[in-house]
């Protein structure tokens, strides 16, 4: 029996959704939830749709009378404040139940998160359809090649390519908190949130009481150089980085590191001067041609020699890879 | 006393004393006009991330923080100006020998004529992992580098003619220029940089490096970097040693002789990739930058040969 009030309401949506199982919602439904789904075979994005009798996802069918716009949302940070602006957007699909993934190409190594925006409406072909909300998951989604890094803490790293970047507790143009410290740390990270969660996440022990949650929201960047220092390694000269050093940065010479990231290896050129994978203030940009623009965000990028020549390297440091269990 | 202090500074500090002198090409200051570049917000400069000098000494300015690549003569006035389109934003620039240019606005990579007009286009969607971490063109091929190693090999009708993913070549570490393959490893051996070079043809690129000699370059303990070839195959090699020190810049003939040495200070301000270009004449230019602006020295090949 079908509702005939329902099917024929047209029911306006807006939700935020992080892909993939990540989503933020901003209105609130009664029914109902919508998902953003990587279908890996057809290398495509998909909307999940509750099923409003029992909580059954059904996306294999499209509904009768569907129109959506596909954003993916992209942060702009400005100097002056540190709000989470959503509001450059990037592909736009009307009518669409599912977009290519040809996002992949902006990555060049098919890994990393990447936010949706979609606004859309729809007519049900029967009742199971209802309104949609959207999900609270816990985790992003990585879509891989298989050519990742092979160490632990960039591996891990990387799977929050793509993540905004936002310096401690920070609201949204929304009034939303979007703070390092929620949602264990993967609404937004800062750089020593990335670093600290990779490292977490490889159970390596940091000295730090509490729940996964507070040590990243704890610890700065120089309360990790403290952490090397007294635990772990530091001095590391810069002829000696290997994969998954710590590069701390003192970039306005106060005398205390205030940027840290993760370096690595340029293997395809051979040069020293590596790579680094780093949670990376400024406004976000994406070229496909050219990743080393890439900013406001998790990046991973030529090491810009700018921060070696200005002496703002402040320390290398470096936590070894058996410290992963705990160390004592 | 201070006679011999400042003996005794010479003595320990030799190297700042013998640090090349520039000769200055051109200077921008921070800002919007027509003829500045950049911008200086809340006294921290913007700068450009990328720049070249065409074979004629013009500029090209990839003008990221005012949304425009530029062409200015020698005297820093403003030939042309592009604007990419909304959403897109001025990437990597590169002058061709020819006279024309190349560069990327973020989604396509592009190929315009000397007056900054469009001739072609690459999607770079089309092309999984197409990049322009390295740009070289002959009269048959042009070759682009993607940032993960993959080589795309086009003909001059912007056809694609081969594609070598980077676990596809002989060796990781490949720089293409003047269409020959560079083979660069600075890894296996950590006391000599080890080059091999290959004459590209499309199937022999594997046979070329089995069979091709190899260059052992001594490799110092430093941040070590290959700038490039100039056009008698020469090769250039720079070393941080320290933040605090200079840069060691070397020069190697085709057989692996060293033929000088110059230090080079460098000062900057803002982020720029790849500062250092060696032109087919073998001078090294530098961007640099401070508060108030950005300029380009010279460094002229003979100054390797003093001695």
């Amino acid at each position: 029996m079908k509702n005939t009030s329902s099917f024929y309401n047209l029911i306006v949506i807006t939700i935020f959704c992080m892909l993939m199982n990540g989503c933020e919602a901003i209105p609130s439904f009664d029914r109902g939830d919508i998902t953003i789904k990587y279908n890996e075979l057809q290398n495509q994005l998909e909307l999940e749709i509750e099923n409003g009798t029992g909580g059954n996802f059904n996306y294999q069918n499209q509904p009768c009378d569907y129109a959506s716009e596909w954003y993916e949302i992209r942060k702009i940070r400005y100097a002056s404040d540190n709000i989470l602006y959503y509001n450059e957007f990037l592909i736009t699909d009307n009518n669409a139940w599912s977009i290519p993934v040809e996002w992949l190409n902006y990555t060049y190594f098919g890994f990393g998160s990447r936010w949706y925006w979609i606004q859309g409406s729809y007519l049900p072909c029967d009742d199971i359809y209802s309104v949609f909300t959207s999900s609270v998951g816990k985790d992003y989604y990585r879509l891989t090649d298989g050519e990742l890094l092979y160490h632990p803490f960039l591996d891990t790293a990387l799977y929050r390519y793509n993540v905004p970047y936002v310096l401690g507790t920070s609201t949204d143009q929304l009034g939303d908190n979007v703070s390092k410290t929620d949602n264990n740390g993967l609404t937004c990270l800062d750089c020593s949130g990335l670093v600290v969660w990779s490292l977490v996440k490889n159970n390596v022990d940091l000295f730090i009481n509490g729940s996964e949650r507070h040590i990243v929201g704890q610890i700065n960047v120089n309360k990790l150089w403290e952490i090397c220092r007294d635990h772990y390694f530091l001095s590391i000269p810069i002829n000696s980085w290997q994969d998954g050093n710590l590069i701390f940065l003192d970039s306005n010479q106060n005398g205390t590191p205030d940027h840290v990231m993760f370096w690595t290896q340029d293997y395809e050129s051979s040069s020293p001067y590596g790579w680094v994978v780093h949670s990376r203030g400024g406004d976000t940009q994406h070229d496909i041609n050219d990743p080393a623009l890439e900013r406001g965000k998790v990046v991973f990028q030529p090491l810009p020699e700018l921060y070696i020549n200005n002496g703002w390297y402040f320390d290398g440091g470096y936590i070894p890879e058996t410290t992963m269990i705990s160390k004592n | 006393m201070k006679t011999l202090l400042v003996i005794l500074i010479f003595i320990m500090f030799p190297v700042s004393a013998q640090v090349a002198t520039a000769e200055r090409v051109i200077f921008f200051e921070w800002g919007e006009g027509k003829n500045q570049v950049g911008l200086l917000v809340d006294d921290m400069p913007y700068g450009p991330n990328y720049y070249d000098i065409d074979k004629e000494g013009m500029i090209l300015i990839s003008d990221e923080f005012n949304k425009c690549f530029k062409k200015f003569d020698k005297n820093g006035n403003l030939i042309w100006e592009i604007s990419p389109e909304r959403g897109k934003h001025p990437g990597k620039i590169v002058s061709l020998k020819n006279g024309n240019i190349l560069y990327s606005n973020g989604f396509e990579i592009i190929f315009g004529n000397k007056e900054g007009k469009t001739i072609k286009e690459i999607d770079s969607k089309k092309f999984r992992g197409i990049g322009l971490k390295g740009v070289d063109v002959t009269d048959e091929h042009i070759f682009l580098t993607g940032h993960r190693g993959d080589v795309f090999v086009f003909d001059t009708t912007i056809t694609l003619q081969q594609q070598y993913l980077r676990n596809q070549l002989p060796n990781p570490g490949c720089f293409i220029i003047n269409g020959d393959f560079y083979f660069v490893d600075m890894r296996t051996d950590r006391q000599h940089i080890s080059v091999k070079k290959v004459n590209y043809t499309p199937t022999g690129l594997a046979e070329g490096f089995s069979k091709a000699p190899i260059l052992k370059l001594p490799q110092r303990e430093g941040l070590t970097a290959f700038r490039g070839v100039d056009q008698y195959g020469n090769l250039y090699f720079s070393t941080k040693f320290s933040p605090s020190e200079p840069y060691l810049f070397e020069k190697f003939d085709p057989t692996g002789k060293k033929l000088g040495n110059i230090k080079i200070d460098w000062q900057i301000a803002h982020e720029v990739f790849n500062p250092f270009k060696v032109s087919p004449e073998g001078d090294i230019y530098v961007l640099s930058s401070n508060k108030k602006g950005m300029w380009i020295d010279k460094y002229p090949a003979y100054l390797f040969d003093a001695k």
